[in-house]
């Protein structure tokens, strides 16, 4: 299997009033053709940043980016509209990433507009298809987004992502702000979609569930750094980082037989500007030693499962 | 060069049909509000009086009568005559075109230019935004009376200098609430949305953000033409708006005011005309608001 | 029966409130009752506009209006009847005896007060005779129990996380020991790990002071641990009620059942979700019969008639399905 994107040391800072804020530092992954990475983590931690960074809607700071075995890193603007054709992206807020002023139809044309691969008769039926892949009724053709509910609206943002047949798709918590019942139907579209189309997904959430039900690999950041990566059954068997630990035992199960352990988090978060080197978990962290102080290199310490964490052999 | 007019083509149709259904959404929205339609009615019936005023006037209105002078309203002059006989009616229905024609051609300059500056300062930002808000606080500095008060006393009285010093002392306005407009919208995620789908500057920025940005801007707009009209018209009281013998009304109140003891309806009627007008374009503007706000079309 | 009203702390009997919006109503109640004990958390489980906020809101009789009116029903709190209650004495129970949490715990406080004035004065209000100083000490000991130290008194919300500022709006509403607490969604907007804190912290609470709470959320998680029994909102109705083993081992409402079948099970191995179909009913236009009947996979004819009653499906199991008034589950 071929790698479809490869990102090496990936960084992202913005620089703000009281100094750097160091979003996305140092990720590296690869993911293959036609599989699903999840990556997971709590607010703040640099996840949407790395999904933007990679598609060139934020600069990178330092790191390489290749797409399909090309160093994309630094493109100029006519690569770039090449590049985004490839690469798409769908939002998490189904209620802000729609123009409130373009019909439905309209919203998902625009890419095949702006693409001037097609004639206007070609744009109306791919918009026709396009609809009715996603599962949206004909008749909402010229409806407006505020007369949809969050499940359609997202169907609408589906479709213009896909609209260009791209290979490679950044998922931006696609499912978070729609109830349970709506977000199984995304969900199933979303597999049925990547079936179908050989799709690649980047799928960024902070729901451990979705994410392991729709992942093949999963990567967990907390403050901007990645601490764990490894198959998505692998990590849920076998959690080593400790926060990876007590980021699985504090979600709730629906489930009344299952009482199970919680690992309750103390202490502070270490702010990430100008964060000191060393494991930014440690402040938490109640196995926390002298070592953590040091830059803690990402390690494969099993095939495919890779580790931030000098002490993962002390704890448990 | 060629892709980009075929995307013209392609847009423009498409953009047409879309565009009137929202239109004909806002204005299901306003005319379900009876002050919004009184205020649209009145102005209407203005605007109308004014297109026809050569045909229903029953006087010119430079007439002068000098045997009937400071007629009281009667018969044959339905708001009397001022000092020198001529048909105040007249006079106001003649008035009309001016002041609602300075009114809207100063706030359409104006907001051209604002909405122009403030959708560049509010996309681009930076230096450039620094800059021509720099330029803006110094015009905006200036008490907008002053301002055209010391642009019409450079460029001299008279109908066109009035609009244009009308309208530059609204600039300011009007492009810092679009900047602050653009700055909001800047942020939302169908904005990056377009950007994703390769959507250049001009079309993110005219496409997308100016009219999701324009709504709180046409409401101060339908104000700012009462507010022009009022300013028009002390510019024509102290001598420096609309030269006699035109009748707008400002300088018909001018006229009048040495007459106001023994002769009211000489400033009775045009000031009642302005009242009007600058009610009814508050009231559609208090209309538009409700109308434009996306949240309350369901 | 003298025995079981002291026992009994809420009742809400076929509560039904509409919202009045231009030219049509919007049933966002229809007909909601059950009944709270004390110490008993209950968890009222549904989708967006449901109707789960509406009757929190019509408990502590703080829903806007207009356009919202309670077209019916009656809510009784320790026997007195809070419906018809003129608002002055509504005053002396909200805060006192009721008291809710908000979801955005980001807006819930005022930024240029400090947190600690902003507890005391919530105090003070209800306990007018307490002196300053006895308020400054109450509303440490609150800090305190919620998990903040009480130096952080004259701090102000922006300088707390999240999480924090969530406990602070539980120490809020705690201040006043109040008998029921209302609880809208109270951790939806935190991270998994705060959320476990919070959760946590309120678990313990509710056994130290012995508050009844009402649990509003959409987590089916989140309701296994912290509930003693759940209603399924659907649509303004429930559908469903029961203790929790009856909902999580034997649920039987279609509905029940679709809502488990959607959460993607963190420990299960299945390739595909079984959602449900279709959305919501749009509230101003309710279907005839079952309001779940147009998603239903087992909807009959029968289904599309008529109000459907509940059926007890075992002791104190509610089910509002016309299968299980056959006896077919």
């Amino acid at each position: 299997m071929v790698d479809i994107l490869e990102v090496k040391n990936l960084k992202k800072y913005f620089k703000i009033n009281s100094g750097q804020l160091h979003a996305v530092d140092d990720v590296t992954f690869s993911i293959q053709k036609g599989k699903t990475l999840g990556v997971v983590g709590e607010s703040g931690c640099g996840k949407s940043t790395l999904g933007r960074t990679v598609l060139h809607l934020l600069e990178s700071t330092d790191g390489q980016i290749f797409f399909d075995g090309e160093d994309v890193t630094h493109v100029d603007a006519k690569k770039l509209r090449k590049l985004r054709e490839k690469m798409q992206i769908i939002f998490q807020d189904p209620f802000s990433s729609l123009n409130p002023r373009m019909s439905v139809s309209t919203t998902i044309a625009e890419p095949l507009e702006l693409s001037g691969r097609f004639g206007k008769a070609e744009i109306g039926s791919l918009t026709d298809q396009l609809m009715d892949t996603v599962g949206l009724a004909p008749r909402l053709r010229n409806s407006y987004p505020h007369e949809l509910d969050g499940g359609r609206r997202q169907r609408i943002g589906i479709a213009r992502a896909l609209a260009l047949e791209p290979d490679f798709i950044v998922c931006d918590e696609p499912v978070s702000a729609l109830d349970v019942s709506i977000q199984a139907q995304i969900l199933n579209l979303m597999q049925d979609l990547q079936e179908k189309r050989q799709l690649t997904y980047i799928f960024i959430t902070h729901d451990l569930s979705v994410v392991r039900h729709i992942s093949d690999d999963i990567c967990v950041m907390y403050m901007g750094q990645m601490v764990e990566k490894s198959p998505s059954k692998e990590l849920f068997k076998n959690p080593l980082h400790p926060y990876t630990k007590a980021l699985l035992s504090a979600v709730p199960v629906p489930n009344i037989h299952k009482k199970q352990e919680r690992i309750i988090l103390k202490g502070e978060v270490t702010s990430p500007v100008n964060p000191p080197p060393g494991c930014r978990f440690a402040k938490r962290c109640r196995y926390a030693a002298e070592g953590c102080q040091a830059p803690q290199n990402l390690t494969e310490v099993s095939p495919g499962h890779f580790l931030a964490c000098h002490r993962y052999q002390e704890i448990d | 060069m060629a892709r980009k007019t075929a995307k013209k083509g392609k847009g423009a149709p498409a953009n047409a049909g879309k565009k009137e259904s929202m239109l004909a959404l806002t204005w299901k929205q306003l005319i379900r509000n009876k002050m919004a339609v009184a205020g649209l009615i009145l102005i209407g019936v203005m605007a109308i009086l004014a297109i026809l005023a050569p045909v229903i006037a029953p006087y010119a209105y430079d007439k002068q009568d000098l045997y009937h002078t400071f007629l009281g309203p009667c018969r044959e002059h339905w708001f009397g005559t001022d000092n020198l006989g001529r048909d105040i009616f007249s006079r106001i229905l003649y008035g009309a075109r001016y002041s609602l024609s300075i009114g809207i051609a100063a706030v359409a300059m104006s907001l051209v230019a604002g909405v122009s500056l403030g959708a560049l300062c509010g996309f681009y930002g930076g230096k450039l935004d620094m800059i021509l808000m720099r330029v803006l606080d110094v015009f905006q500095s200036i008490p907008g009376m002053l301002m055209a008060i010391a642009v019409s006393a450079t460029l001299g009285p008279g109908l066109r200098n009035c609009i244009i010093a009308l309208s530059i002392s609204s600039v300011p306005g009007y492009a810092r609430m679009m900047r602050a407009s653009m700055l909001n919208i800047r942020d939302m995620e169908y904005v990056e949305a377009a950007r994703s789908v390769n959507a250049r500057d001009g079309r993110i920025i005219f496409r997308h953000m100016i009219p999701n940005a324009m709504a709180p801007t046409i409401v101060q707009a339908t104000m700012g033409v009462a507010t022009a009209i009022l300013v028009a018209a002390s510019l024509s009281f102290i001598g420096l708006g609309v030269q006699p013998p035109a009748p707008e009304w400002g300088a018909m109140l001018a006229d009048g005011r040495n007459y106001i003891r023994d002769f009211p309806h000489l400033v009775m009627f045009p000031g009642i005309a302005i009242m009007l007008a600058v009610l009814s374009l508050n009231m559609l503007g208090d209309g538009l608001r409700d109308a434009l706000d996306p949240r309350l079309k369901n | 029966m003298s025995k079981s009203e002291s026992k009994r702390l809420l009742e809400v009997k076929d509560l039904t409130v509409q919202y009045l919006t231009g030219e049509e109503v919007v049933e966002a109640v229809n007909g909601v009752s059950f009944t709270l004990d004390r110490g008993e958390t209950l968890g009222l489980v549904g989708e967006t506009g449901a109707g789960k906020t509406t009757i929190a809101k019509s408990i502590l009789r703080i829903l806007p209006d207009p356009p919202a009116k309670v077209a019916g029903g009656e809510i009784f709190l320790d026997g007195e009847d809070l419906l018809h209650m003129p608002e002055s004495k509504m005053r002396t129970i909200r805060g006192k005896k009721i008291s809710m949490i908000f979801q955005d715990p980001m807006t819930a406080l005022n930024p240029i007060f400090s947190i600690g004035d902003q507890i005391a004065e919530v105090i003070r209000l209800h306990e007018k005779k307490l002196s300053k100083k006895a308020a400054y000490e109450k509303a440490v000991a609150m800090l305190e129990m919620v998990g903040i130290p009480g130096e952080r008194y004259s701090d102000f919300p922006h300088q707390f996380s999240g999480g924090m500022k969530q406990r602070v709006i539980i120490a809020i509403a705690l201040a006043c020991n109040p008998e029921l607490l209302l609880a809208d969604e109270p951790t939806t907007a935190l991270d998994v790990t705060i959320q476990a804190q919070v959760l946590d912290m309120m678990r313990k609470l509710k056994e130290e002071l012995g508050t009844s709470m009402i649990l509003i959320t959409h987590d089916l998680g989140i309701v296994a641990e912290v509930c003693d029994k759940v209603a399924v909102v659907y649509a303004g109705e429930i559908v469903e009620s029961g203790n929790l083993e009856a909902i999580y081992d034997h649920g039987s409402h279609p509905y029940t059942k679709g809502l488990f079948g959607s959460i993607p099970d963190i420990e299960g191995e299945e390739k595909r979700l079984s959602p449900i179909n279709g959305m919501p009913p749009n509230p101003a236009d309710l279907p005839e019969g079952c309001n779940f009947h147009p998603r239903c996979p087992y909807a009959t004819d029968a289904c599309r008639k008529g109000k459907i009653p509940f059926t007890e499906v075992a002791a104190g199991h509610l089910v509002r399905c016309v299968q299980a008034q056959k006896g077919e589950f």
